[in-house]
């Protein structure tokens, strides 16, 4: 240290935006690879503890977000902890999708024009567990060496056969954050390729 | 309880008038999502709303906003200037993250969980608990045949690579080689063409199918972009004028004696010229004896 200045403090929200981030930095860069989050600091979020962390960490009032959950708490969560407007699935940036609306939401979520394909939405569902469960999901493409499974449970397969659909021309597609309720994260990039192991 | 004292306390402790790695976390949740979307779409360019820092634009804030964005606790971190850690640039931008982290910064490339760099990959081999963060000048490899953003923009999307290989078979024709050292454009993932940053072509190699993440951080053009771990990056080449590194006619680093490293010359007071090893860390640690992991 070359000055008597105190360092800037880190603060806790601060601290665990910045985790949930190179947790999702990491989960992107390395699809099929499971990171955990440290999400249970609002013991109320129950099963969307992680999805509502990865939002709070994605979100503000410069992106707009649609909700696809019965639960009226996730919206309510979500617009407060985030000063984001919600919106159609069509339109929004950022949707977040419970497993019974998840393939509604990778079927309808926006897609970037030709010149910018990053505007397409990122869709954020939450799912029970990472690592187990009975969809197994064959991947491969930048950031696999090779082939790698990632198992999903709580999220119907037809969800991933809709996702390699929609991201089967690249670089169009949609990229999906899968935030599990005992904090585990995954990601799917469209850069990669799904294959659906029955 | 909360007690007078405690709030006195706690203001005096985080009152610095900075916030916590320097920029606001509005900016950070814009660059991080700009990120995401890089690796995303490795390769593709990523505007961003690249912010005033306090260095000169062209000085590197791209890089160094990037590595404010991933910055958080349990992070060490490494700057490196043309290979050299020691460099006025890497220097500021060093004692800036200290001063706005508090982190740890090292020399050691192997210690580092984030290294930012201008115009060299470090000569040790990254690990997949490593990320390179890379400072750009100009991010936009079709700038020298197309100057118009939007209609670069344009052949980017439409795959439309044709004047770019014109332009290389017009060097090879003129030169008898792709004449191109610093910047040497690449194919990311079978589908963007990329600029590597001004990186010496023996760095090139080191992209493809690399452990670790890089990161591409333009701050004057306000663009990001990214190649993952594990992806394909070709350097752009004819079959009948292959692609090579530079090589340095046996010679060995004066200081190390390492003749697997990437060497500078310098002009001797004979007239002459030394070489040494660019990567100052790396020569350390092959003077030290200590064992190092090449690419």
């Amino acid at each position: 240290m070359t000055s008597g200045m105190p360092t800037p403090v880190l603060s806790a929200p601060g601290r665990a935006e910045q985790a949930a981030f190179r947790a999702l930095l990491d989960c992107m860069a390395r699809p099929g690879s499971i990171r955990q989050l440290a999400a249970h600091v609002r013991p109320d979020d129950g099963a969307w503890c992680a999805a509502l962390l990865v939002a709070q960490t994605l979100i503000d009032h410069e992106v707009e977000v649609a909700i696809l959950a019965d639960e009226a708490t996730v919206e309510r969560a979500t617009v407060t902890r985030t000063g984001s407007r919600t919106t159609s699935v069509e339109e929004a940036d950022f949707v977040l999708a419970s497993p019974a609306h998840a393939s509604d939401a990778v079927r309808r979520a926006r897609l970037g024009p030709i010149e910018a394909p990053e505007q397409s939405a990122t869709v954020i569902v939450a799912c029970r567990y990472l690592g187990q469960g009975p969809v197994r999901l064959e991947l491969s493409g930048p950031g696999v060496p090779g082939t790698t499974t990632l198992a999903v449970e709580g999220v119907p397969a037809d969800v991933f056969a809709a996702l390699a659909e929609r991201n089967a021309r690249f670089p169009d597609g949609i990229d999906l954050v899968l935030a599990a309720e005992d904090g585990a994260l995954a990601c799917l990039p469209r850069s990669t390729s799904i294959q659906v192991i029955e | 309880m909360t007690t007078v004292h405690g709030l006195i306390e706690a203001r005096e402790m985080t009152f610095t008038g900075y916030s916590y790695a320097l920029i606001d976390d509005m900016a950070k949740r814009e660059i991080r999502r700009a990120l995401l979307k890089a690796v995303a779409v490795p390769g593709h360019q990523i505007p961003f709303g690249s912010r005033e820092m306090p260095i000169a634009r062209g000085w590197g804030t791209g890089g160094l906003q990037v590595t404010l964005s991933l910055l958080g606790p349990g992070d060490v971190v490494k700057v490196i200037d043309q290979g050299d850690d020691a460099g006025v640039n890497a220097s500021n931008l060093r004692r800036l993250v200290e001063q706005m982290t508090g982190l740890d910064t090292t020399g050691a490339t192997s210690e580092a969980s984030v290294i930012q760099s201008r115009h060299r990959i470090p000569d040790e081999r990254l690990n997949e608990r490593q990320i390179l963060v890379l400072q750009v000048p100009n991010p936009e490899p079709l700038r020298a045949v197309e100057r118009s953003v939007a209609q670069a923009a344009l052949m980017h999307a439409e795959q439309d690579y044709a004047r770019m290989w014109l332009a290389l078979y017009e060097d090879v024709v003129r030169r008898g080689e792709v004449s191109r050292g610093a910047g040497y454009p690449v194919m990311v993932n079978h589908r963007y063409v990329m600029t590597p940053s001004p990186i010496p072509r023996w760095d090139v190699p080191k992209l493809h199918q690399a452990d670790a993440l890089y990161l591409f951080g333009a701050g004057r053009e306000k663009r990001v972009y990214a190649v993952p771990p594990h992806t394909d990056v070709v350097p752009l080449a004819f079959e009948d004028y292959p692609f090579h590194v530079e090589h340095f006619d046996g010679h060995a680093c004066a200081s190390c004696g390492s003749t697997s490293s990437y060497l500078e010359a310098s002009p001797t007071d004979d007239g002459g010229l030394r070489y040494r090893c660019s990567d100052t860390a790396y020569c350390e640690r092959v003077r030290e004896g200590k064992e190092t992991v090449q690419w």
